[in-house]
């Protein structure tokens, strides 16, 4: 069996970090959820021989858009909408987390928001995007 | 307003399609961007029929007319916008695959997003659909 790549062991790194911050610091639990669900995608393109398809080379589209638009590819081509699904309910979730998308009105920060509300799915979410990319 | 949903350089490409096609070209092009934007369209009513929903409106970005974020407009709780967030999302997908195959172009990004407030950002030329869900609730005029 061959070695693990580096985006597996970040992408298990971050999911374990994602665990231990879920009781105090659940705004970074959902963060990781979405950064561990991100480098599932960068092993699963790496053994694909597309890594480089993520490359910074100048090109208008940023390395966040051109992941975004490699998991729709490969959700189309292998008819795998719970992934395309997850990954984008994921990164929603994490724009809230990271920059209160949603939260100025309710005056509410992330920590407090995933405190009250629990962030449980982040990892139902995760184990889908796992389940196909593994 | 018709607003055009085909980016610059595929019209670039289309010019030169039609000088090699020529005009029966124009008919078939045509025809998908009307498609399109039917499946838009009928994806922001099928969003608007979803529980808890408020409002929707399809929202192109500034820099790539084929980067539409599905908006929804929805004051539900979080447990409740979750399984809205759920659902729609699934069906934005499913649009957005349609539309891949109408188009036959990949570079589509469609997005999902359940807001509590639509915010002012969004300037009028951007938004391409919008369905007003709230109406129906609304009791006839008498």
């Amino acid at each position: 069996m061959p070695n693990p790549s580096i985006y597996q062991k970040q992408a298990e790194f971050n999911e374990q970090t994602a665990k231990a911050a879920q009781a105090g610091f659940p705004d970074w639990a959902v963060t990781m959820c979405f950064y561990a669900a991100l480098h599932w995608v960068n092993d699963y393109a790496f053994r694909q021989g597309d890594i480089g398809n993520f490359e910074n080379d100048g090109d208008v589209d940023s390395p966040h858009k051109r992941r975004r638009m490699y998991v729709k590819k490969i959700a189309k081509q292998n008819k795998w909408n719970d992934l395309e699904e997850s990954y984008e309910l994921l990164y929603r979730v994490s724009m809230t987390a990271r920059y209160l998308e949603g939260l100025e009105k309710q005056n509410c920060t992330a920590r407090e928001h995933y405190a009250k509300n629990g962030v449980q799915f982040c990892f139902e979410y995760l184990e889908t995007i796992k389940k196909r990319l593994i | 307003m018709t607003l055009s949903l085909t980016k610059p350089r595929i019209n670039q490409v289309f010019s030169n399609t039609l000088n090699v096609l020529g005009i029966n070209s124009i008919f078939g092009f045509l025809s998908n961007e009307k498609s399109i934007s039917l499946e838009i369209e009928k994806l922001v009513r099928r969003l608007a029929q979803l529980e808890n929903v408020e409002s929707v409106r399809a929202v192109r970005s500034k820099n790539d007319s084929h980067e539409i974020t599905f908006q929804i407009l929805s004051y539900a709780d979080f447990d409740e916008t979750k399984k809205l967030a759920e659902k729609a999302t699934a069906l934005v997908v499913e649009t957005e695959w349609k539309i891949y195959d109408i188009s036959n172009e990949e570079d589509w990004d469609f997005g999902t997003q359940v807001l509590s407030d639509f915010g002012s950002s969004i300037k009028n030329n951007q938004i391409i659909s919008f369905s007003n869900a709230q109406s129906k609730y609304l009791p006839k005029a008498s």
